[in-house]
């Protein structure tokens, strides 16, 4: 399966407001859940953090988690113009999030499998700042499958 | 929060503690392009704290379940237990506020539906 056909429209903000990351890590979530269980989640994610950041560099995060509280895997993505401080391994600004939560029950390893799918999509994405050309949530999902295209013709 | 609520993020922790606990299991996370620390130095006070919020005959419960099954918590969806797989009683629905326990595997359950 591809990762942009696990995309959905609704959870994709082209224009994060928050700045830090306790706050982008809460709005991200509020396009998933809402009410007490986004506060949980919320806290796994933000324990994850603090085992080392998910901010893999070059203005990328892929906060991610499993919870009790999903029972499929549930993407969000956010983008940030300003950029967010992610205390990334590089230490630059974040404007480029995924955010992941997968049910525990994960047959097929498949939060592994997209994990590491984001980040090879990510390294391309970030090349030219081409993440930043999308103007709405559907041209985002359209450039995620160009790219993966391009991705696995190259394998 | 309720106390379900506090056992569903224990659960999770617990998970995370697990997925990352050993060096090898990080290996797999690392590998992607993630720095992950080992969580029983970074997390085991935020779990004492944790489990401090949840009542003592409650966690003990949690903790035996835990022992037993490995995973303490199930899932109810569809009136069906995600533990057992086994079709709970309808009345026990209208109860969903209640920490409830599946009859069958005796799992904690929680209506995610």
């Amino acid at each position: 399966m591809s990762f942009s056909s696990l995309l959905k429209s609704e959870r994709i903000n082209l224009s994060l407001r928050s700045k830090k990351k306790e706050s982008v890590i809460k709005e991200l979530v509020g396009l998933i859940k809402v009410g007490k269980d986004a506060e949980v989640i919320i806290s796994t994610l933000i324990k994850r953090e603090q085992l080392g950041s998910t901010g893999i560099g070059r203005g990328v995060a892929i906060p991610h988690c499993r919870s009790l509280l999903v029972d499929r895997l549930e993407i969000a993505v956010g983008r940030s113009q300003g950029g967010i401080d992610f205390d990334s391994i590089d230490k630059k600004p974040v404007h480029l999030l995924f955010l992941i939560i997968a049910p525990p029950q994960d047959p097929g390893n498949q939060y592994l499998l997209t994990l590491g799918r984001i980040v090879q999509l990510s390294k391309e994405m970030v090349k030219k700042k081409i993440f930043m050309e999308p103007k709405t949530p559907k041209d985002f999902i359209k450039l995620v499958a160009r790219i993966e295209k391009v991705i696995d013709r190259g394998r | 929060m309720r106390e379900i609520e506090y056992l569903i993020m224990l659960h999770d922790l617990d998970l995370l503690l697990k997925e990352l606990g050993t060096p090898e299991s990080r290996k797999s996370f690392q590998s992607i392009g993630f720095k992950i620390k080992d969580p029983q130095k970074g997390l085991t006070k935020a779990r004492e704290k944790l489990a401090k919020k949840i009542p003592k005959p409650l966690l003990d419960r949690y903790e035996r379940i835990q022992k037993r099954y490995d995973r303490a918590l199930a899932p109810v969806i569809g009136g069906i237990c995600y533990g057992c797989f086994i079709r709970l009683p309808l009345e026990m629905s209208s109860k969903r506020e209640e920490i409830q326990t599946c009859p069958n595997c005796g799992r904690i359950i929680y209506w995610l539906d």
